[in-house]
């Protein structure tokens, strides 16, 4: 079946994310990014196809603002962001694309108990403003669940308008 | 320290801790992983007392967890911590949490005319909705910077709270809380603490005369230094004293600085209820 792409592609990440890709990385950001926002409202795509909660990007600023609340240092996704920026941070600082005192600087704070730099933004990205070609399809294997899921590694930060939720 | 990482030079320590915690995020491709990445995975499952038959993602990620917190170690050691932290105070660009907050006897003893508890500019900086830390110039080392907070406070209140604070490395001294009312001070026109400062400083403050310009509040003024490494009178006004480093030997950078009468501040206070008695 072809199916017409959505106009909008949405992301959830953590601020902190974002503060470091557009201070750090030029402003050009990688996302994971689903056609659908909220897949549990009836505003969705008819030839969507159903996400779990952990590639939905509603559900991952619901799950997150949850755990900020409740301040909770355990929670997965929370961890799992802290441990892949750490990881960025550590490849930046090898590759010699991350001056190391600002890699210190980044680790401090994203060892701090600060839960605010956590907190999650909505990217909405204008499908048509960016080529498809720099658009990639997750492969069903690497997908979460069935609804498709794409990747773009170099966003530029004024192709998407981030909104705190 | 885990097995596979012993007897290794630190270079290819990080190399290793780095590939191996990129091989277990999602990839929107699969990776190869070699011999010596999942021999560490290995090692850290063995450590974290995970079953080899146990591939759920809670097992992935405390694996994940553990090799970013062995990384987290090596690119911050603990020693260099404290500096770090102190750097980034300089900067200003350490989360709010993270700053030593001092208490300030001389704002206290002015509880008659700010008319703040301790508790309150704690809230407000602690809690603050906006935050502005200056820096003045590069170079500048330990020099006192301003931060500004502002808040608005829980409740049904019709204010916002600015706190002006002095900023040395990783501490804030609190030196000023002014409640900006509602109806004095328009949401159009502040955005920023720096408007709501100036707006402050428009409506209450004395005139201060810089380089031979007269205004209510000076920000990062540059102003020639007729003797490089001396300090130089900028300000003319009564028993204020600016916030100054010399930057080298061409000029003299000065910080935020402001003088606000107390006569009309008060008075301001009394007419929105807050009394000396509040």
């Amino acid at each position: 079946m072809t199916t017409m792409p959505g106009p909008f592609l949405f992301s959830a990440m953590p601020y902190m994310k974002f503060y470091i890709y557009r201070t750090y990385r030029n402003d050009i950001h990688y996302v994971w990014c689903s056609e659908v926002y909220d897949h549990s409202s009836t505003l969705v795509p008819r030839t969507s196809l159903p996400s779990p909660p952990s590639s939905d990007p509603a559900d991952i600023c619901r799950q997150v603002r949850h755990a900020i609340d409740r301040r909770d240092r355990h929670d997965h996704r929370l961890t799992g962001w802290k441990t892949i920026l750490i990881t960025r941070v550590a490849a930046w600082e090898a590759d010699g694309s991350l001056d190391p005192a600002d890699a210190q600087e980044l680790v401090f704070m994203l060892n701090s108990d600060d839960f605010q730099i956590w907190r999650p933004l909505l990217y909405v990205i204008h499908r048509s403003a960016i080529d498809p070609g720099r658009i990639h399809s997750v492969p069903p294997a690497q997908r979460a669940g069935f609804g498709r899921e794409f990747v773009i590694e170099d966003l530029a930060g004024s192709e998407f308008e981030p909104l705190e939720i | 320290m885990l097995q596979t990482l012993e007897a290794k030079t630190e270079s290819d320590v990080r190399g290793l801790l780095t590939k191996a915690a990129l091989s277990l995020q999602p990839q929107p491709t699969p990776i190869v992983v070699d011999a010596e990445v999942a021999a560490l995975i290995s090692d850290a499952r063995q450590q974290l007392r995970i079953k080899p038959t146990d591939q759920s993602h809670a097992s992935r990620a405390k694996v994940q967890s553990l090799l970013g917190e062995l990384l987290s170690a090596r690119l911050l050691p603990e020693s260099e911590r404290q500096a770090v932290r102190n750097r980034m105070g300089v900067k200003g660009v350490l989360p709010t949490s993270q700053y030593d907050i001092m208490r300030n006897p001389a704002l206290l003893q002015r509880g008659n005319i700010c008319r703040a508890k301790w508790s309150h500019i704690l809230d407000a900086i602690q809690n603050a909705d906006v935050v502005e830390h200056f820096r003045i110039v590069e170079g500048l080392g330990d020099a006192p910077m301003a931060s500004l907070f502002m808040r608005r406070p829980p409740g049904h209140h019709d204010f916002w709270w600015l706190i002006h604070c002095q900023r040395v490395g990783a501490q804030l001294l609190p030196l000023h809380a002014w409640r900006l009312f509602d109806d004095t001070f328009s949401r159009e026109e502040i955005e920023t603490p720096r408007d709501a400062i100036i707006s402050l400083a428009n409506k209450f403050g004395v005139d201060l005369s810089v380089n031979g310009k007269t205004m209510k509040i000076a920000f990062r003024e540059a102003v020639p230094n007729p003797v490089p490494g001396e300090s130089v009178l900028l300000v003319d006004s009564p028993a204020l004293k600016f916030q100054g480093s010399s930057t080298g030997e061409a000029e003299f950078i000065v910080g935020l600085s402001y003088q606000i009468l107390d006569l009309a501040y008060t008075q301001y206070l009394d007419r929105h209820g807050i009394t000396e008695n509040w």
